[in-house]
């Protein structure tokens, strides 16, 4: 069976699945064979869905398409999600050994709203356990591999997702994002990430991290796929607290590539401090090309983001704490070493430090308002470096060596303290790697970031370059 | 002698050996460092912003 349908995008298989072109069953099974050719060296999937009752469910989507029931350009499109996500009936582990036998009684909203769209299934991602890391170096389930080297960490916590869209062992995925961790394994490994609005997405069905900072989002090939699977998910969600009643949104047709007379703001002090020679190069060459395209660029201040590292880590390890505090007091030992290490120190905060966090996100989220008054988007690079070397604790920054885990959530983690949407794009490669440059907008501006990272696109920054295949296969 | 952040641990029944506990103390004063200067900006309890009022929905 030919994998070149694995390497499409849904925006390239929708019209001609729903031109009966192509079947949903050729489509699936061209994945499958994909999987099956490279699962060993990337791990990207936890568990593969049993290939003949997927099928099975292909099939019916191809005689649904047949009889004129289209459904939408998610009709027939074989996915895979990162393990955190329910699914009713089907084992769910979070990448964990506490939950390798949890087997939820219900979907996640996302998912059922993916079911209803017709997507398929073809089984379930490998991620940091239970999203507490940006390596998805799995004590449990093995290391996921970045395919553009497989020494090479795919980042996290959605590395699964990561690896699986830009190995074309699915045809899109969904990600988390508590601190970057959507955005993070797109920058690592070459693909587009979108953190959208907190609240835009319904969280409900998907096991928490840190409830006031936890996002879903779409991770692509395209920013045509990130908008197609976007407009499936969102919506107002009465069983998620945090959900927002947003209006219904054409993000599709919003992708113009118009960005004339646009503003784009520069915030150099948090946001280009500390990067890679080479990694702030790409990302400033990327924002030359969108000046090109029309934009112009602004420098803007937002001086409360020096404490921003503070109340992230005060906030996710503060709530983090209380979901994690019967396992943990009760089987520490079944959590990885370094997700255990976390817990232990997650329960040091404070009330006061929970509180101070909260204040210092209050004060960003002002600023950021203000600034975005004079603005229409903020672009920084996603991340301050490249793809690390797996086991590696630390990562040099020209030459200055720096803690692994706050260097990757360095620049991402302040669109979660303030729930604005950011999308990671790819902006080229440095030594051989992926780069990521990130937009982000005001609450709600998903249509403008995406139409920016759209615009951007076009000029091709990757230069129509795809891991290479020889090198993956054991 | 135990530093405060074993001691917390201790008392919730964890474990907590001499090394980890360095290792634990040194990656809290790090953490703690990150706030330094908080005082002088943020004098305004308000801005935790918390609302707990029963209100009529709409």
């Amino acid at each position: 069976m030919s994998e070149v349908w694995a390497k499409k995008t849904i925006s390239e298989l929708a019209p001609l699945l729903q031109k009966r072109e192509i079947s949903p069953v050729e489509v699936t099974m061209s994945v499958f064979d994909r999987v099956q050719k490279l699962n060993d060296s990337i791990n990207a999937y936890i568990s593969i869905n049993n290939e003949e009752k997927v099928l099975e469910k292909a099939k019916k989507a191809e005689k649904e398409i047949v009889v004129g029931n289209y459904r939408g350009p998610l009709h027939g499109i074989p996915l895979a999600l990162k393990d955190i996500l329910y699914f009713k009936g089907e084992t769910v582990t979070m990448g964990s050994k506490i939950h390798e036998n949890f087997t939820p009684d219900f979907d996640a909203t996302v998912v059922a709203k993916l079911k209803e769209a017709g997507s398929l299934f073809t089984g379930k991602l490998n991620m940091h356990e239970y999203a507490y890391g940006g390596t998805t170096n799995n004590p449990h389930f093995g290391p996921c591999r970045n395919p553009w080297n497989i020494d090479r960490i795919p980042g996290g916590s959605s590395g699964g997702s990561g690896a699986a869209v830009a190995a074309d062992m699915t045809i899109a995925s969904l990600g988390t994002d508590t601190a970057g961790s959507i955005r993070i394994p797109a920058s690592i490994c070459g693909i587009v990430g979108l953190k959208p609005t907190h609240g835009l997405v319904s969280k409900y069905g998907c096991f928490p991290l840190s409830w006031s900072l936890d996002h879903i989002g779409p991770m692509t090939k395209t920013v045509q796929d990130a908008a197609i699977l976007l407009q499936a998910i969102t919506g107002y969600d009465e069983k998620d607290a945090t959900s927002v009643a947003s209006s219904p949104a054409n993000y599709v047709m919003s992708l113009t590539g118009d960005i004339k007379g646009k503003v784009i703001g520069i915030e150099e002090d948090f946001f280009f401090n500390m990067i890679d020679h080479e990694v702030d190069s790409l990302v400033k060459k990327g924002i030359r090309k969108l000046e090109d395209l029309g934009a112009r660029i602004q420098l803007v201040k937002i001086p409360s983001l020096k404490f921003a590292e503070f109340a992230e880590y005060m906030t996710f390890m503060s709530e983090s704490a209380l979901i994690h505090q019967n396992n943990f007091n009760q089987r520490p030992e079944d959590f990885g070493e370094d997700v255990r290490q976390s817990l232990r120190m997650a329960n040091n905060p404070t009330a006061i430090d929970y509180l101070q966090a909260q204040q210092i996100r209050r004060r960003l989220a002002k600023e950021f308002t203000m600034m975005f008054e004079q603005v229409d988007v903020l672009i920084a690079p996603t991340l301050p470096v490249i793809a690390s070397v797996i086991g590696e604790e630390s990562v040099f920054i020209n030459g200055q060596e720096c803690s692994q885990t706050e260097t990757l959530i360095r620049l991402t983690s302040p669109a979660n303290l303030v729930g604005i949407p950011s999308i990671s794009i790819p902006a080229g490669f440095s030594k051989g790697l992926p780069v990521g440059m990130q937009i982000m907008g005001p609450a709600f501006s998903e249509k403008l970031i995406m139409n920016f990272a759209f615009a951007f696109e076009q000029t091709n920054p990757l230069k129509g370059l795809k891991p290479v295949i020889g090198e993956l296969v054991k | 002698m135990k530093s405060a952040v074993s001691n917390l641990l201790i008392s919730m029944g964890v474990d907590v050996n001499e090394e980890e506990a360095i290792l634990l103390e040194s990656r809290w004063e790090e953490l703690q460092q990150l706030k330094k200067d908080l005082d002088q900006v943020i004098p305004n309890p308000a801005d935790i912003a918390l609302r707990n009022v029963v209100m009529k929905e709409k």
